[in-house]
Order: C-alpha cells, then structure tokens, then sequence
C-alpha cells in the first residue's frame, strides 16, 4: 500500500510539472482587460488623478504631516503597496504608472529625436538617484513636509517629460527612474512573470512583434514606403529592449504589456513561478546580458539590500547616538556630511567588507576558479530577497499601522474644501494593531532569508560541487549578518525626528 | 541668430511669438509656484488671543507629560471658560494621535496630562473654544521626546 501511495504522489508531481503554469491572462474578466491595449491607460487614470490630488493638498493643504494627503498617501500607503503588490503578484506600480501616462500624453505632440547615449545605458544613473532619494528622504524629513513631497512629485513628472521628450523609446524607466529600478530589482522575487508560453511558436515567428511592434499590412505597403518606419507602428514592441524569446526574469519589465498586445500569435503570458529562482541561475538575458557580468546591476542590489537597513536606521533611536558621537569625534554639527558618512559606511563600506570578503573567502576556501569581484557580483543577488524582506518588513509596518489614516485625512480634505461629504474626521482611526503587523514583519524577513540561503547555496553548487558547502558558508554568513541587523532594527522602537543632530 | 529663434511666421505675418510664449510660461511658472508658496500654512492662531504652551517635565520623555496652556488677550488680561482640547501628532504620516482635554485651574490656565506613546517629534495642536464660541488652533513643535 505504502509503495502505490508513492507511486501515486510521483505521478501526481510528474502532472504538476508538466502542467501549464499559472496564466493570469488566462483568468475570467482580469486576464481579457489586461489584454485589452488601453488597459494600462485605464489603469494609470486614476492614479494620474490621485498623484494631481495629492500634488494640489501637498501645495495647499495642511502643514501638518499626518493631515495631508500628500504625505500620508506617499509615505504610508503607496511605497506599502508597491512592495506588498510585487510580493503578492509583480510589479503593478509600473504597470498603471501615471508618470507614463502624462509621457504617453506628451509624446502625442512631442516626437523624441535622440537615442539614449551609449556611455549610460546602464544602470548607475538609477542606482546614484535611489541613494540620493534615500539621503534626501532623511536629510530634509521628506516624511513631515507635505509641500516638498508634491514638489518631489512634481519634480518626478517633469524628470520623465523631459527625459522621455528627448529620447527615444522608454529611456527614462531603463536607464533614469529610481523607482522603477527598485521595483525591477524587487520584482526578481515576484510570483508573476510575462513570458512566452510556448517556445516552439516563436521559432517559426519571423515578423518578431514583441520588440519590433506590429504593423498594419495596408501602412507596410510599398506605397507608405516613405513614411518614416514609427509612423507604420500600430501597437509599439517592447520599449525596454527585451526580446520575449530570449527574455529571462522580471529585471527591466515594466509590465506595460505591450509584447502581449503585439504578439500575433497571442503567446505571451504572465505566468507564474517560484519567486526568486531567476536569481539561481545566470542565462544571458535579453536586454540586459548576464547577470554575473553587470556590476550596475550588483550595484543597484547592494543599494535595494543596505539602503533597506540604511532606511529603517534612520527611523530608530540609535541613529542619534552614532550621529551625535559622530558630529563630537568630527567636531562637526552640521548634519549633511554626518548622514553622508553614515550613508557612506552603510551602503559602501559595509557591503565592500561583507561581501568583499565572503567572496574572497569563496575563491580561496571552496576553490572557485573566478576573481573575487567576479564571484562578488555573482553572489550579491543572493541577498536580494533579504534586501525585500526588510523593505517588506519596513514599508508593511506602515502601511498596516497606518491603513485607516487615510479615511479621516480624506475626510478633513473634504471638509476643508467646505464640503463634508465624507462627514467629520475620525482622526482615531488609525490601522492594525502592531501585535497583528509585527508577527507580519518577521514573517517576512524570514521568508527573505529563506530566498536568500536558498540562491546563495543554488549558486555555490553551481560553482563549486564537491566544495558546495564552503562556498556557501561565507554567504551564509552574510544573509545571517543581515537577518540579525534587520532583526535588531524592526525590534527597536520607532524614533523619527526631522532634525537628527539635535537630539 | 538670437531674433529668428523668438520669431516665427503666420500666414505672413512676422510675430515675436515663440520669445513671448516662452516668457509666459516662465513666469506663469514663476507665478504659480509664488502662489502656492504663499499659500502653505504656517501654525494657525488668533491676533486677539495669545497662546503659550508649556511643556514639562524637560526634555520631554514617552509617557505622561503635563501640558499648560496660557490664553491671555492682547492687553493681557486672562481669557476665562475657554475649552482646550489638546491634540499630539507624530511628525511622521500613519501614526495614531492622543487627545487630552484640558481643565481649568487658574483663570486663563489651561492644563491636561497627555501620554505621549512613542520617542521622537511630535506637534501639539491647541484647539480652543472661547466662551462665545470662537474657535482658534494653535500649533506647538515638540521635537526630539527621549525615551523614558
């Protein structure tokens, strides 16, 4: 009996494996909107309209923090849902982006002339921007400033037109956009990817849709020869460069859909998988290579993973105390070059001795026939799913503690406009109750060191097969490093203060 | 070079439209952001009523602290059989605020025991009704509560 119940379960595994994977555009009503070419339009609307709402209440409305909406949506309920929509499914924000519909909007008058130059097709730009928010964030309390919030709203859609009016294509989410980048990077451990479905029909695909665009047949003609080839565009390609054949994993995809649009042969998905395998293996990847051999790509992992820690330091008592003993060993008392030294050793010093190290450890304890900066760049992706874990962690406190916030925020704005609709604000609402989020926020610093312990010995086992365990030793060590830090910090209370060398 | 950049052509006609159409728009940018500049909200209060909030112990600490308010009129006489709702904000968006109503004790003072639950800066709006039913708030900066 025992033998036939595990002939049964193996068979039953071997359907599993050879079973179609999860297709959301396979699903009632969801999957024919997202099919639909305007459905990114229509999803971006309403938070064009929300981002204008909250750009007007930053500008005009309450000074006080918790009472607009600028801040109270930016700070605790956008970057909370942006986190939680990628670890429930992808990387929805880019998908109803509301920057890429006023760019969209735009480009119906302004045609761009210049392709990105080549020198940055890369991803420092992004990786310099998201520290650079990071440290604005703290440095100027963007947290308690309505009015410089929806300026830095403001400034984000004028960054976009700009750019994306010069240069062709989506340079802007590629090559520019801080957000965008932390939501690729995050999105390597989302459950949902867009992916072909069956390799065998792009084979036989000559036309090549999903990058080139499709055309209408009567505009291809050899009489509309002379229009310029963009103007014979129906449904654009792939603005992000990524050949849906040859595309591996969610770096780079916006999930515009515009490869599922094109495709003639309706044989792009969005399909499900194991969230973070991507990172356990280094196939070259279209439009963007292999991983092992992108240091930007490191780079923009190392500032996901530390800028986590860095971000949450910020926010705990501790902070003062190393800022203040600081500012006296410096004689220093302004606070700009301290948080640049602080930012400096976390995001910097911190990661070079880490993962320097355990890299070093790597080719000389397990044998790795690779350089150290080689195999320090392989392995970094390792500590991605920690580095989502604490954002998770971090982002999800604030978000759930503070749900309800918006309900008396909506409430005054209504009523300050001298129509209270919405009735009185219940300023008492608040969210959960931190008993419920913290068992939340370490279940998901546990799931992010269970990612990262699980690529980390994935890759060492790759590298290394007798020797497996020593070269996943060290990089054990530093997810454990990380795990702990992440730990201590969700433990300490929560001290935020606009001015940090004051205290 | 300079003239033909800010010059265009209309139906033959020469005008300086692109020059001006660019002005327009900086300074209607201008315009708008000094606008809106204006318009952000500092502590709002009341010219016939003065509000002075006292905090103590010090430095402030989580946990309970008293808060007296003063309400005085410009001459500087006692404003009496007021209503002082005290409100405490985190600076932070999300966080729940404590209320607390004031008692009066001496004539024109105003104190109430409020909790404050977690480290950090907090904002003390002052809500008073005065005994015609005039309504004013005022905003008080408390910056840096310590733990206990």
């Amino acid at each position: 009996m025992k033998d036939e119940s595990v002939a049964e379960q193996e068979e039953d595994l071997e359907e599993w494996a050879e079973s179609e994977p999860f297709d959301l555009l396979r699903v009632p009503v969801i999957g024919p909107f997202l099919q639909w070419r305007h459905s990114r339009t229509i999803l971006g609307i309403p938070l064009l309209a929300v981002s204008l709402v909250m750009i007007l209440q930053g500008l005009v409305g309450p000074s006080l923090s918790p009472k607009n909406l600028a801040t109270v949506l930016t700070w605790v309920h956008f970057r909370g849902a942006l986190v939680l929509a990628i670890l429930c499914a992808g990387n929805l924000f880019c998908l109803a982006c509301p920057f890429m519909l006023a760019r969209n909007a735009m480009r119906r008058f302004v045609r761009p002339r210049f392709n990105w130059p080549r020198p940055l097709r890369n991803k420092w730009i992004p990786v310099i921007l998201f520290a650079l928010i990071l440290f604005c964030y703290e440095l100027f309390a963007l947290w308690s400033s309505p009015w410089l919030t929806a300026w830095m709203i403001i400034g984000y859609f004028l960054l976009v037109l700009v750019v994306d009016g010069l240069f062709k294509n989506a340079s802007f989410c590629k090559y520019v956009c801080p957000i965008g980048n932390f939501n690729f990077i995050a999105s390597t451990a989302a459950p949902l990817e867009v992916a072909v479905r069956d390799h065998a029909v792009c084979s036989g695909c000559t036309t090549k849709d999903c990058i080139r665009g499709s055309r209408k047949k009567e505009l291809a003609s050899p009489g509309a020869k002379l229009m310029p080839p963009s103007d014979l565009i129906t449904q654009r390609g792939c603005e992000l460069a990524l050949f849906q054949p040859a595309k591996v994993g969610n770096m780079d995809c916006t999930l515009c859909l515009d490869c599922v649009h094109a495709c003639p042969e309706n044989n792009v998905g969005l399909l499900g998988r194991i969230p973070a395998a991507e990172l356990m293996t280094d196939p070259h990847r279209s439009g963007i290579g292999f991983f092992s051999r992108r240091k930007d790509i490191a780079a923009l992992a190392i500032v996901f993973c530390f800028g986590a820690l860095m971000n949450a330091f910020g926010m705990v008592s501790p902070v003062y105390v190393v800022e203040a003993w600081l500012g006296q060993m410096l004689h220093i008392r302004q606070e700009a070059p301290i948080l640049g030294l602080l930012f400096f050793a976390f995001l910097v010093i911190e990661p070079a001795l880490l993962l320097g190290g355990a890299a070093w450890l790597t080719c000389t304890w397990a044998g790795v026939k690779k350089g150290w900066l080689a195999v320090a760049v392989r392995y970094t992706y390792c500590i991605v799913p920690l580095g989502f874990g604490m954002w998770l962690a971090h982002y999800g406190y604030h978000f759930f503690t503070g749900l309800f916030t918006i309900v008396p925020v909506a409430q005054n704005a209504f009523a300050e406009l001298g129509w209270p609709v919405l009735g009185d604000p219940h300023w008492t609402l608040v969210g959960l109750p931190k008993t419920v989020v913290e068992p939340l926020e370490f279940g998901f610093l546990l799931l992010g060191l269970g990612g990262s312990l699980g690529i980390a010995w994935r890759l060492a086992q790759d590298d290394a097969d007798e020797r497996a365990l020593r070269a996943f030793v060290p990089w054990a060590a530093v997810c454990a490093i990380l795990f702990a830090a992440s730990v201590w910090l969700i433990l300490q209370p929560m001290d935020m203060r606009a001015t940090m060398m004051a205290g | 070079m300079r003239r033909r950049f800010i010059s265009t052509e209309t139906n033959g006609k020469k005008i300086n439209l692109r020059g001006r159409q660019a002005a327009t728009l900086v300074f209607g940018c201008a315009f708008i952001a000094g606008m809106l500049a204006g318009c952000h909200r500092g502590a709002a209060g009341s010219s016939e009523v003065q509000i002075l909030t006292q905090v103590e112990p010090q430095p402030p600490r989580v946990g309970k602290e008293e808060v007296t308010v003063r309400l005085t009129r410009s001459r500087g006489e006692q404003v009496v059989a007021a209503h002082v709702r005290i409100e405490a904000d985190m600076d932070h968006p999300g966080m729940a605020p404590v209320f607390a109503d004031t008692q009066e004790q001496h004539p024109g003072i105003y104190v109430a025991q409020i909790d404050l639950n977690m480290p950090g800066d907090w904002v003390l709006l002052e809500h008073v009704r005065l005994a015609d039913g005039k309504q004013i708030e005022h905003q008080t900066n408390l910056k840096g509560v310590l733990q206990p």
